[in-house]
């Protein structure tokens, strides 16, 4: 992707990543109970979070049209660096009890499933976009 | 005025739904009229090379068309043909019909292609109708999209 596409990607899922931040955030609540508490720091928090974790997208920048296989390794490592940034701010902000071994897992369950969802979604918009190109192309020539 | 033909030309504009054609109407066929209709039928034949023959090939039998270390190929249903022309002289020659340019490489017979699915990253894969794939840029889906009135 290039710069242009990049910044394009940026602008879109910021709001689909912090929407996602803010339900895991919420499940997470309702799961342990002593999760974050919802203050107005923390919203300022995950907007933060959100700005650091969209920047990652820059992992995806490349001059050349990227094949499958480097599309699908750049997935992988743009993930593990999410989840890297994640971990961090959980720490930094005590999100999650790192003692405890079902916080952990479920944080990181939490991540995988916001990640996979911001992927779902732009793969469905792709659908979309797909559906409307053969209907067009089926009404063109007739088939 | 020797060999000077006047002729009537009548210009009819039609519905969205008819087809377009040129009709001629002679009491002979004239060496005017003759280069007239080489013209036309002309106008859609590709020179095109498979070893040391020479191909006529009809752009509506061209599937698409991709350039590869600044070579042209043309890809037809079941043969391949090089073209000495670069891909942006074929991508002008053939802009008036069917065909767009997907790719920094490839120009595509939308005719042929029998449908398109999501591929990573905001690209699209073309199935064409001899099932073949081709992957269309990101870049170029807005070209695709305006082409086919979307």
């Amino acid at each position: 992707l290039n710069i242009k596409e990049i910044l394009h990607r940026i602008i879109k899922s910021f709001f689909i990543i912090l929407g996602g931040s803010l339900i895991a955030t919420f499940v997470f609540k309702l799961v342990f109970g002593t999760g974050i508490p919802l203050h107005i720091d923390d919203i300022g928090a995950l907007i933060v979070l959100s700005v650091v974790v969209d920047l990652t997208y820059f992992i995806f920048y490349s001059r050349n049209e990227l094949s499958r296989n480097q599309m699908l390794i750049r997935y992988i490592v743009h993930m593990m660096c999410i989840a890297s940034e994640l971990f961090v701010f959980a720490k930094l902000r005590r999100w999650v009890d790192f003692g405890r071994i079902a916080e952990i897992l479920v944080f990181f369950a939490l991540v995988i499933t916001v990640y996979i969802a911001t992927i779902g979604i732009s793969n469905y918009q792709a659908e979309i976009t797909a559906d409307k190109l053969n209907r067009k192309l089926k009404e063109r020539y007739k088939r | 005025m020797y060999g000077a033909v006047l002729m009537k030309i009548l210009i009819e504009e039609l519905q969205n739904e008819e087809e377009e054609q040129i009709s001629i109407k002679c009491r002979r066929m004239t060496p005017e009229i003759l280069n007239l209709l080489e013209f036309f039928k002309t106008q859609n034949i590709m020179i095109a090379y498979s070893g040391n023959e020479i191909h006529r090939i009809d752009s509506s039998n061209i599937y698409y068309v991709e350039a590869v270390d600044n070579r042209s190929f043309i890809y037809c249903d079941n043969n391949v043909y090089e073209s000495k022309e670069k891909l942006y002289e074929l991508e002008e020659k053939l802009a008036k019909n069917d065909f767009l340019r997907i790719s920094k490489s490839v120009i595509i017979n939308l005719s042929k292609i029998k449908k398109i699915v999501p591929a990573l990253s905001g690209r699209f894969e073309a199935t064409l109708i001899n099932d073949l794939k081709v992957i269309i840029s990101r870049q170029y889906v807005n070209d695709l999209k305006r082409k086919l009135g979307i």
